[in-house]
């Protein structure tokens, strides 16, 4: 009967474990990942925020076709600006040689809906809400440097790269739909509609603002230099912003060039941002070079490098890389008709220029003329491209404030920052009185800047930004129907997915009807 | 095996028997209408004396023993027990054996008799499905119990097949094969498992259930309604599948060999042409197809360079890829009780061969029960089994990759002459490669009962079941393009740990007509899931067969599905339960039954953690009422039976109620990097969606009615069950607008709804008293499956596959993934069938006008009527996967000491994809050189004008391709019914005379076939073996053909 008793004892035992080991079997939290409530801590957890926003950026950068050209920065920005002839890409082709009733930009063209949706660049601005929302809550006593500039210089990043995403997507889309919140509960978030592309570029301005207040112009890590955002990124961001509220403006409002001349007046005064000689371009597109303004990282040091299907990888083949074919076609009239024998940039820029099949000539900027960029390691045995994407550069930002001397009828202004700019690879220099019409010297501007940026993703913009698109003679005797244009028919269309998770979404006006 | 057990049995022959003194006695057996019983057994208790009954029913016995009593028995009726009195003549009159109406059924930490249950449960004995050549007993359920749709799609042993109790209620935005369909809830041996948990982080790929030999098994009872499922509240919504394992029983020690073995047989193969036949065949048919220009360049090397060496093979790929095999087992118990203790000890080996090359499983198990009967208030059984399950994978897989290494199922030409090392590398003979891939698993258990009074009993039982899966793998460097070798270690162990205390009442009152049983208990579970492994390329050593010294490089991470390879994992989920039901019968006439439950799971957010789960059923045993008197004679059980009640299932997600973050997020398109400038890249995860905290339970509730019915004599029973089951707050993702960063969010937002008949009718055809017995069985079980309500306003939703390039349709009021694609109706026989636009005078097009479409093309309607098909609105509903009916028909016969099953098993009312035929045509326009020859002639598609044909013309290399083969139309769905005579089992039981001269107490020969005979409508090689979505590709493991042989002898 003991027995029975102590089994009594027992089992009363055992009913009452549910009570006390109730809480560690239902309260269990997640050790395989972390999680909101125990991010945002301290210092690191900022850096890492801050790191996931950046490779936030790049994903959208390089994001994807259905075929995997992982190059959305260059297909928007130079795929259908006349850069190329062709490209042996089913899906991307049609941006170059166009489809679809169109002779050039077919946005609409099969397999490019993923370049339609704008998802990803609403991930940096989570990502960057989150960041603004969190990190002024981190103890000072939880950072390992001086909290006040550390925890402004994480703000002002997460402000710039909002403002980056936002400033990507007006020029894309025109209107977007603006949240510059955290969202405790997006689970049941409202569906946003569209704003006005003018509200939502204010907004850019407004963040662009704040971040040069806050970044500082040079990173405690020399390893950072220009790949994490500075008060010099922010400043060029700025003046890229001032000049395409201008363009929506159709120039009613001066201010906005001045504010942009001023904004790179910032950059050149603090001293920061030299002219690389043209011997070493490499080293320009290499990246974190002195000439580097906003970089995107993409170098081997951290094997960070593009391996396989990006825009690098895709327009190169031997020698540079261990491959027999390329997918591009350089566009040889364009490139014959704008630059002059002398200039280096001729030589630094491509090669195999007088080669009979146009798919030959090859632009070896990225790779270096010599391949000096190019790294070959036991991931890629055919080489990959060692060279960071760049986003804005020295002489990027000189050319554009030329862009608004020139807007303003500077002549002299304007051809200062050109001729600084020619002189590096040896062009002649440009005169005063060839230019005393203020459209020929617009178009100056707008053929440097396709000279210095060529193929680096900013010939779209500039030729919207102009209103050159429609001009032929500016874009290797292609053309762009001027109706097309008027009819904002430069902005791309609305994914279709985008739609079915948004009902208050509406598709650009030119599109309405197209897209399939 | 079988030689050694044969010579031990004739061995037994040559004993001599004992010669004794004793007394004679003899009598006469009949039935209760008086009928003399022939070949009744009588026996003499203690001892093996006996004898059977002459062809009038007498019989002599001389007694040997002591025990004073004997023991009758004969098929179809009651085991009799008669004293010896001092009488030598006895009279016995036998009872029919109305077996359906005493039989137990478990309902969830309770017995109770068939006759008072109100619930829908359908049982399988142990014995049915005892000895048949298949790994695990969720297979050898298919068609044993209506309610259950079983269908092993895959002949792979070892492998899971699909397992589905009343309709599939799981659906999902993607495609995920593990969780195409709904599973139950397994509860063996008291310890729950959720398939799901389970296969989290499978490691192996193998059927978790084949740990358990199915000839352990004493019984499986599966509780369908809510009534019997509510007890099992936030888990039971897909049913709850009860496993008992056998325990010893009383009498004196009984030994117990079973052993079988026999030939897997490879299917039926194809014909191919091969050889230099080959060449000659292809030549000539391209000739005959191809424009001259085409002939000067689309004929490849491989056909008209003979004389190289490497294309003048002559290879049966099928031949070399199969194999017959062998598959064995053998089971040796002991078992026993006393008045205080009882034991059952068993071992178990099985190994099959598969038919391909290099796959196969062996299982190693041993079990010990134990039950002590430590007062006359206390007793403790435990439990503890061990066993192993050893999946041979063939090839040293990388993980994910198939057993067969072909694209899309279809053989390659047999000109190809491959190296030695190429051969044994693709049947996963090479020296020096590895592919270990081990299940092991230990369950235990320990329950503790306490009569505090004779009526209330008090039992905790607290059970451990863990499972270690390890996964080996080690492939040369001479195997890779590159010298890489690979090696890959890496073990996932499932751990779940269970505590039940019950207390019980049983009361009856008033005259003992009013019976009352009360059980209250709780449950705290707790499952855990760990993972580690390693994974790495390297240029290594091949005699270095592990992970080690490897290139940090080469480490890989995840695989290319995104599961994790190189690092460690952890999740754990706890549960706490407290449930309560109460069983009221009035004479066991009224019947009434009432449970409830209530769940607290940790995978829940603090406010909504807990779910209630009721439920109330009621049945009336008609027969019993003074009113049925009349009908007595030929009505022995009548009930009706309803119930309603709700139940639940988990999420399988473990910790929704975080949101959680995503650490080295700096991949992009085209790049290795896992940084950004060096710094781990840390987001929220974006891509697996926003956390809810509201987020609870899916909910099912269910109301059945049915009835059971027991008629003449025991010799007709039916059980009818109607159902209509509302899976509700289904959770599904949901697409969140882009603004939000994140792609979607997990949340209770689908309605489903499953409706249903089952029948289950068994009968004995003949008298008991005749030596002839039929038996014949039928089940049938009829599911309607349905979405009640989708999110966005009910707007449809596409899935799609990306591996099969299939897609399926979640719509309103329809089935779950239904197949979306293009309405074919065959193909334009002439050039003036095909319709051209009025407006424009231009023919018809497919794909956005880039092909026009031309006599020998696929009939595709244009839906919305705009001249051009195959765009968004021209895809429609053209078939659905779920099975409408299935169900078993079983005939036993048994003839004296002879028996003979069949067993068939059916599924009807169901539509196929047949990407099998589709990838062959595929394969013939795009690489008709380069695969296995077969006649173009064979398949019927168009040729010249006028053919009427199933399918569009087939021309190889030609640029009139316009994807026409792709998974995009109705072309390719076919009726997939099939029948099935899945077990031919013929057996013979050793009389008594040869038992008492061997002194073994039973002895049963048998042989089985498996797969007799397959009746299906589909082109298909087989129609069962058409995965969970219903779409045949001819890359799956085909369903094989058995002959066994065994013995079973008792000792």
């Amino acid at each position: 009967m003991t027995l029975s008793k102590n089994i009594l004892v027992a089992a009363i035992g055992l009913l009452f474990i549910p009570f006390t080991a109730c809480k560690k079997l239902l309260d269990q939290a997640p050790i395989n990942s972390a999680y909101a409530e125990v991010f945002w801590k301290n210092q690191q957890d900022a850096e890492q925020g801050a790191a996931g926003a950046y490779a936030l950026v790049r994903k959208a950068l390089t994001s994807n076709t259905e075929y995997n050209q992982n190059m959305s920065h260059f297909a928007y920005g130079s795929l259908a600006a006349f850069e190329f002839q062709d490209y042996d890409q089913y899906d991307v082709a049609s941006l170059v040689k166009g489809g679809d009733g169109f002779n050039s930009a077919d946005f609409i063209g099969s397999y490019l809906e993923k370049y339609q949706d704008w998802t990803p660049y609403y991930k940096v601005i989570t990502q960057a809400n989150i960041m603004l929302h969190f990190i002024p809550q981190i103890p000072d006593g939880q950072f390992t440097s001086a909290p006040a500039p550390t925890r402004n210089r994480y703000l002002g990043e997460a402000h710039f790269l909002r403002a980056f995403a936002y400033f990507y997507m007006v020029r894309l889309w025109g209107d977007v739909p603006l949240i510059m919140s955290y969202d405790p509960d997006p689970a049941h978030a409202q569906n946003i509609p569209r704003v006005s592309e003018k509200i939502v570029l204010d907004s850019v301005i407004n963040d662009l603002k704040a971040a040069v207040t806050l970044l500082p112009w040079d990173l405690a890590s020399v390893n950072d230099k220009a790949v994490r955002a500075t008060k010099g990124a922010a400043y060029g961001l700025l003046a890229h912003a001032y000049m395409w509220r201008n363009f929506l403006n159709k120039g009613a409002n001066t201010a906005d060039l001045t504010n942009a001349i001023a904004a790179i007046d910032a950059v050149e005064q603090s001293g920061k941002y030299i002219l690389l000689p043209a011997t070493d371009y490499h080293k320009v597109f290499h990246g974190k070079s002195a000439e580097g303004v906003f970089e995107i990282n993409m170098q081997a040091q951290y094997s960070e490098q593009q391996i396989g299907m990006g825009f690098y990888y895709s327009t190169l083949k031997r020698p540079y890389l261990d491959k027999e074919s390329k997918l591009d076609a350089p566009n040889q009239d364009l490139i014959n008709s704008i630059y002059e024998e002398e200039d280096l940039r001729l030589k630094y820029f491509f090669s195999s220029l007088d080669a009979s099949n146009q798919f030959d000539v090859t632009i070896c900027k990225f790779a270096g003329l010599n391949g000096e960029n190019i790294v070959r390691n036991q991931q890629s045995a055919e080489g990959s491209v060692d060279a960071n994407m760049i986003i804005m550069r020295y002489a990027d930002l000189l050319l554009l404030r030329a862009e608004a001397y020139a807007d303003l009828g500077n002549t002299g202004a304007a051809l200062k920052d050109l001729n600084f700019v020619r002189a590096r690879s040896n062009a002649s220099t440009l005169l005063a009185e060839d230019y005393g019409d203020k459209k020929v010297l617009q178009e100056e501007v707008l053929l440097e800047r396709t000279r210095e940026l060529y193929a680096e993703g900013q010939r779209w913009y500039d030729l919207v930004r102009t209103g050159f698109l429609t001009n032929p003679d500016l874009n290797g005797f292609l053309t762009f129907p001027q109706d097309r244009y008027d009819a904002e028919g430069w902005k791309w269309p609305v994914a279709r997915a985008l739609f079915t998770s948004n009902n208050v979404l509406t598709q650009n006006k030119f599109w309405l009807g197209k897209v399939r | 095996m079988h030689r050694k057990l044969l010579l031990l049995a004739l061995m037994g022959l040559l004993c001599l028997q004992a010669w004794a003194q004793e007394r004679k006695i003899s009598g006469v057996i009949t039935d209760d209408k008086g009928g003399q019983l022939p070949g009744v057994s009588v026996k003499e208790v203690g001892t093996s004396n006996g004898t059977i009954t002459t062809p009038d029913g007498k019989f002599t016995l001389t007694l040997k023993g002591t025990s004073k009593t004997l023991s009758v028995s004969f098929i179809g009726f009651e085991t009799q027990t008669v004293a010896i009195t001092g009488n030598n003549v006895y009279k016995i009159v036998m009872k029919t054996d109305q077996k359906s109406l005493k039989d137990v059924v478990v309902i969830g930490y309770q017995e109770v008799k068939r006759k008072t249950v109100t619930a829908a449960v359908s049982s399988v004995k142990g014995k049915d499905i005892e000895n048949l050549p298949s790994p695990s007993f969720d297979q050898l359920l298919q068609g044993r119990a209506a309610g259950l749709a079983v269908q092993n799609f895959t002949g792979e042993p070892g492998v899971r097949g699909s397992f589905v109790v009343r309709g599939n209620t799981s659906l999902s935005r993607t495609s995920s094969s593990i969780r195409t369909l709904s599973s139950p809830l397994f509860v063996i041996d008291d310890i729950p498992i959720s398939s799901d948990d389970a296969a989290a982080f499978d490691n192996t790929g193998t059927n978790y259930i084949a740990g358990l030999n199915p000839n352990d098994i004493e019984s499986v009872d599966i509780l369908k309604d809510a009534s019997a499922a509510a007890i099992y509240g936030s888990r039971g919504a897909n049913g709850v599948v009860i496993v008992k394992t056998k325990r010893g029983k009383t009498g004196k020690p009984q030994i117990n060999l079973s052993a079988y073995a026999g030939m897997v047989e490879v299917p039926k193969f194809e014909t191919v042409i091969g050889g230099a036949e080959e060449r000659q065949f292809k030549l000539n048919y391209l000739k005959q197809k191809l424009t001259f220009d085409q002939q000067e360049t689309k004929i490849p090397l491989l056909l008209t360079d003979s004389l190289n060496p490497a294309y003048s093979g002559n290879m049966d790929w099928q031949d070399f890829f199969f194999r017959n095999g062998v598959v064995q087992n053998y089971d040796l118990s002991v078992s026993g009780a006393t008045e205080n203790i009882n034991y059952r000890v068993s071992g178990n080996y099985y190994d099959e061969d598969g038919t391909i090359k290099g796959t196969g499983y062996k299982r190693y198990t041993t079990s010990a029960a134990l039950g002590l009967k430590m007062s006359q208030r206390v007793n403790v059984n435990s439990l503890f089994r061990l066993s192993r399950g050893d999946r041979s994978r063939g090839r040293g897989q990388f993980p994910g990759e198939d057993v067969i290494p072909l694209t899309n199922g279809q053989y390659l030409s047999s000109l190809y002459n491959l190296s030695e090392r190429d051969k044994q590398n693709l049947v996963g003979d090479y020296p020096g490669s590895r592919d270990k891939n081990i299940n092991d698993d230990i369950t235990a258990s320990i329950t503790l009962n306490y009569d505090i009074t004779p009526q209330l009993r008090f039992a905790s039982t607290g059970s451990v079941q863990s499972s270690v899966n390890s996964r080996d793998i080690f492939r040369p460097g001479a195997l890779s393009l590159l010298g890489l070798a690979y090696a890959q270690s890496s073990r996932s162990r499932y751990e779940n740990l269970n505590l039940d205390n019950t207390l019980s009442y049983y009361t009856s009152l008033f005259n003992k007509q009013h019976h009352v049983n009360v059980l209250l208990g709780n449950t705290i579970n707790n499952v855990k899931n760990e993972f580690t492994g390693i994974g790495s390329g390297s240029q290594g050593n091949d005699n270095l067969r592990v992970v080690q010294g490897y290139n940090k490089d080469y480490l890989l991470y995840r695989d290319a599905y995104g599961n994790l390879v190189s690092g460690s994992d952890y999740q754990s989920a706890g549960m706490l339960s407290f449930f309560a039901r109460v069983n009221y019968d009035y004479k066991e006439k009224y019947l009434l039954s009432f449970a409830y439950r209530a769940d607290a799971s940790s995978r829940f957010g603090r406010d909504s953690r807990w779910g209630y789960f009721p439920s109330a059923s009621a049945g009336w045993n008609i027969s019993d009422e003074p009113f049925m008197q009349p009908f007595k004679k030929w009505i022995d059980l009548l009930k009706i039976r309803g119930s309603f009640g709700i139940t639940g299932s988990l999420p399988n997600g473990y910790y929704l109620p975080f949101n959680t973050y995503n650490t080295n997020q700096g991949g992009y398109g085209g790049s290795s990097g896992v940084t950004y400038n060096g710094v781990n890249a840390v987001t929220p995860n974006f891509r697996d969606g926003v956390a809810q905290a509201g987020l609870t339970w899916e909910q099912a509730k269910q109301s059945n009615i049915g009835i059971d019915a027991t008629l003449f004599n025991g010799r007709l029973n039916i059980i009818f069950d109607a159902f209509n089951r509302g899976t509700s707050r289904k959770l599904f993702d949901l697409i969140l607008p882009a603004t939000t960063g994140y792609d979607k969010v997990n949340t209770n937002a689908v309605d489903i709804r499953n409706t249903g008949l089952e029948f289950n009718i068994q009968g004995r055809v003949m008298s008991p008293s005749s030596k002839f017995q039929w038996n014949p069985g039928l089940i049938l079980s009829f599911v309607k499956n349905q979405i009640v309500s989708l999110p966005d306003g009910g707007r449809d939703i596409i899935v799609s596959d990306d591996n099969l390039g299939m897609t399926y349709i979640l719509s309103k009021g329809r089935a779950i993934n239904e197949f979306y694609m293009m309405k074919s109706l065959g193909v334009y026989a002439s050039e003036k069938d095909i319709p051209f636009n009025p407006y424009t005078g231009e023919k018809l097009t497919y794909w956005n006008g880039n092909h026009t479409v031309q006599a020998g093309d696929f009939i595709w309607v244009d839906q919305n009527g705009d001249y051009d098909v195959w765009d968004w609105n021209d895809k429609v509903r053209t078939g659905n996967p779920n099975p409408f009916c299935t169900g078993g028909l079983s005939n036993n016969f048994t003839y004296g000491r002879w028996s003979l099953q069949v067993y068939s098993t059916f599924t009807l009312g169901r539509d196929i994809y047949n990407k099998y035929m589709s990838d062959r045509l595929i394969g013939m326009v795009n690489n008709y050189a380069t695969i296995a020859a077969i006649d173009p002639n064979s398949i019927d598609s168009w040729r010249k004008e006028g053919d009427h044909t199933k399918y569009a013309e087939v021309i190889p290399y030609s640029n009139k391709y316009y994807y026409q083969f792709l998974p995009f139309s109705s072309a390719f769905v076919e009726n997939g019914s099939w029948f099935r005579i899945k077990y031919l089992n013929l057996s013979y039981m050793m009389g008594p005379k040869f038992l008492e001269r061997t002194k073994l107490s039973k002895v049963q020969f048998y042989g089985v076939i498996d797969n007799v005979a397959m009746f299906q409508k589909s082109s298909v090689p087989d129609a069962e073996a058409v995965d969970e979505r219903g779409t045949y590709n001819g890359a799956g493991y085909p369903l094989p053909r058995k002959f066994t042989l065994g013995v079973n002898v008792g000792f």
